[in-house]
């Protein structure tokens, strides 16, 4: 993932109080953390998954989700 | 280092990111000039204080991010902020952070020595990523690694050149945070070691419209502050301490970009054909191949002057033919030209790198050099001979002697040229069975015997600055004689018609290879002489192309009769200015913007 959406990823996910976990080919990142991000090397198309935990991990999830919908809030 | 080599010229290659040709003093941007020093922290106790300390570096490095990212907001310029928001992440990043506080902790060491072994982790880490995008942004880590060692060292970062003369920098990288805290104004262009076409010098380059070239290896170690530069963003060059010629050269490239418009390149590929049919040929003078593909798309239609001093200058040994075989098959494999011309070398000794002990010469532009200095250093011309032949079997190419002032020195020249030719065929290597062969006309003497020297050669191309310097007796160089230098001299224009004259009763053809070529002003003079090519500075084509598809032979013909009936050098300028500027206004009123 390039650095501009890994930073609005990021900026994101540390508006929740739950954790927020990307996982990659069985290697699992905090979502919070923007080395964590660049360092899973998602290429464009990649898939990934996205783990929620905690109070508000639903509210999480669907900013998460509205987030890339929005192709990272690129365009 | 020595003074001698410190004024060295040498020419580093890399990636121009952002087009335009710049020359000024270079400026050494070292972001990261502190001195660290690592220690363990010699009682446990320290370690919650060594914690806190660098948590303050941490905060004071973000509000000085923070600032920045304000000051960049009042500019026009919005780029940084995204990147500087990546760093701010970046300095919060939770792993980052305990990383280095675990290091402070278990290994009882400073907050310098932890975060350093956090950046090694993270190069680590961002090593084994195979996108080169994502293993670049490490980069990013470093930035924010070095700004939070400066805050702990307690250093102010500098903000830069208030008071200081333009410059152009020269830096291993910069970042968004860097070039947000220089005064732009001051910053002629950027030239650095690492980077390409998306980093982010070349990004700010270009939306500040300044030249930049990157990708250049270490430029930082071979450059010092005090060393003149000329950085060329369209070719990827870097000169470094420029000889006084080639600065000039550049001054003129430099007026040419400027003049050269968007809508000029659109029709770069247009002939010069003049509205009565007849048709001049342009071509490009360049003298590193870098330049070749800035010369097509501004419309060279062949090479009439490849210069080949650089060969020699930029290395500590002399070239050999390889070198120059190497080069120069780059120039003639070139589909889109006609032709390729090869200047044989046009320096004095002196300019050799290799040269121990070159001979002091009190005037230079009149001592042993290029075609005199050949003949006498036999092997080392032969050596560019039979490259140049070996280059003829590939593609259309021409061979060019510079600095002929008599038929014996053409005649020696061709000698030689003919033994290179022999030793190869008995070689079996291929050459061209009948490469031209011409004549530099830029020694008064040269244009006196022009008809004997027509008998000699296949063409000739007349070098304006020398002949020029020559013929009034000025040394370019002076800046108080400059305004004795003048191409529409009455003597000069004779000299001129001379040469023309001389060459096509011998039904020869003949080119200008001089700065005159490209002069807007100077178009239709050249064009009433019937001159049959005109070789410039490719940043100079488009515009003259454009004249001469506006005019006619016809009026060239009339301006030229009237401008050799004048008595003075200044009645000629006034007469062809006010005549250009008012047949064609467009092309003239642009120079004014």
């Amino acid at each position: 993932m390039h650095a501009r959406p890994a930073a609005n990823f990021v900026k994101i996910a540390q508006q929740f109080k739950s954790d927020i976990y990307i996982e990659r080919n069985g290697q699992t990142i905090d979502g919070k953390s923007i080395l964590g991000i660049l360092t899973l090397a998602c290429p464009m198309d990649g898939l990934l998954t996205i783990k929620t935990e905690g109070s508000d991990a639903v509210a999480a999830m669907m900013a998460l989700e509205n987030l890339i919908e929005n192709k990272f809030g690129e365009d | 280092m020595t003074a001698d080599q410190l004024e060295k010229t040498f020419v580093l290659k890399g990636i121009g990111v952002s087009p335009g040709i710049v020359i000024g003093k270079a400026y050494r941007f070292e972001p990261f000039d502190i001195n660290l020093s690592f220690y363990k922290l010699n009682d446990v106790s320290l370690i919650p204080i060594e914690i806190q300390r660098f948590r303050k570096a941490l905060k004071e490095a973000e509000r000085q991010l923070l600032e920045i990212q304000q000051n960049v907001k009042k500019t026009r310029f919005n780029e940084p902020l995204l990147v500087i928001d990546v760093h701010i992440l970046i300095l919060k990043d939770k792993k980052f952070i305990n990383h280095t506080i675990k290091n402070i902790r278990q290994l009882g060491i400073n907050a310098e020595w932890a975060l350093r072994m956090t950046l090694d982790h993270y190069k680590k880490i961002f090593d084994g990523v195979e996108d080169t995008y994502i293993s670049g942004r490490i980069s990013d880590v470093q930035y924010v690694t070095q700004r939070v060692l400066r805050c702990l060292s307690g250093k102010k970062r500098e903000t830069i050149w208030d008071d200081s003369e333009p410059v152009i920098v020269i830096a291993s990288d910069l970042s968004p945070a860097d070039t947000a805290q220089m005064k732009m104004e001051k910053v002629l262009g950027f030239a650095t070691d690492v980077g390409g076409r998306t980093s982010h010098t070349a990004i700010v380059a270009r939306s500040m419209e300044i030249p930049a070239v990157a990708g250049l290896g270490n430029i930082t170690r071979m450059v010092h502050s005090t060393n003149t530069l000329i950085v060329d963003g369209t070719s990827g060059l870097v000169i470094v301490n420029p000889y006084p010629d080639m600065l000039q050269r550049y001054e003129e490239k430099k007026l040419h970009y400027a003049a050269v418009k968007d809508e000029y390149l659109r029709h770069a590929k247009l002939p010069a054909i003049t509205l009565d049919n007849y048709q001049v040929q342009i071509g490009g003078n360049i003298e590193f191949i870098e330049e070749l593909p800035s010369a097509i798309a501004h419309g060279a239609e062949y090479i009439g002057l490849y210069r080949t001093e650089f060969m020699y200058i930029t290395r500590d040994n002399l070239p050999t033919e390889e070198d120059h075989f190497n080069n120069y098959r780059h120039v003639v494999g070139v589909k889109d030209l006609l032709w390729s011309t090869i200047r044989t070398f046009d320096l004095g000794g002196d300019k050799f790198s290799a040269n121990q002990k070159p001979v002091k010469e009190i005037n230079p532009q009149m001592g042993l050099r290029a075609i005199r200095f050949c003949l006498q250093e036999v092997d080392l011309f032969k050596t560019q001979l039979r490259a140049i032949w070996r280059t003829s079997a590939l593609g259309k190419t021409k061979i060019l002697f510079p600095m002929i002032s008599g038929v014996e020195e053409i005649r020696e020249a061709k000698k030689l040229l003919q033994d290179t030719r022999n030793e190869l065929l008995s070689k079996g290597v291929n050459v061209d069975s009948n490469m031209e062969i011409g004549a530099m006309i830029e020694v008064p003497s040269a244009v006196i015997i022009a008809d004997k020297l027509a008998q000699e050669v296949d063409f000739f191309s007349i070098g304006t600055n020398d002949l020029i310097q020559y013929a009034l007796a000025i040394d370019r160089a002076n800046e108080r004689l400059a305004y004795l230098y003048e191409p529409l001299h009455p003597a000069v224009l004779r000299l001129l018609k001379k040469v023309v004259d001389a060459a096509h009763e011998a039904k020869i053809r003949v080119a200008m290879c001089g700065e005159m070529a490209g002069d807007p002003t100077c178009c239709l003079i050249l064009l009433g002489l019937e001159l049959d090519e005109l070789s410039m500075s490719h940043l100079a084509i488009p515009r003259i192309k454009r004249i001469i598809r506006q005019s006619s032979l016809k009026q060239a013909k009339a301006l030229l009769k009237k401008a050799l009936s004048f008595n003075t050098a200044s009645e000629v300028r006034a007469y062809v200015q006010s005549f250009m500027m008012s047949h064609f206004p467009e092309e003239f009123q642009k120079e004014e913007d």
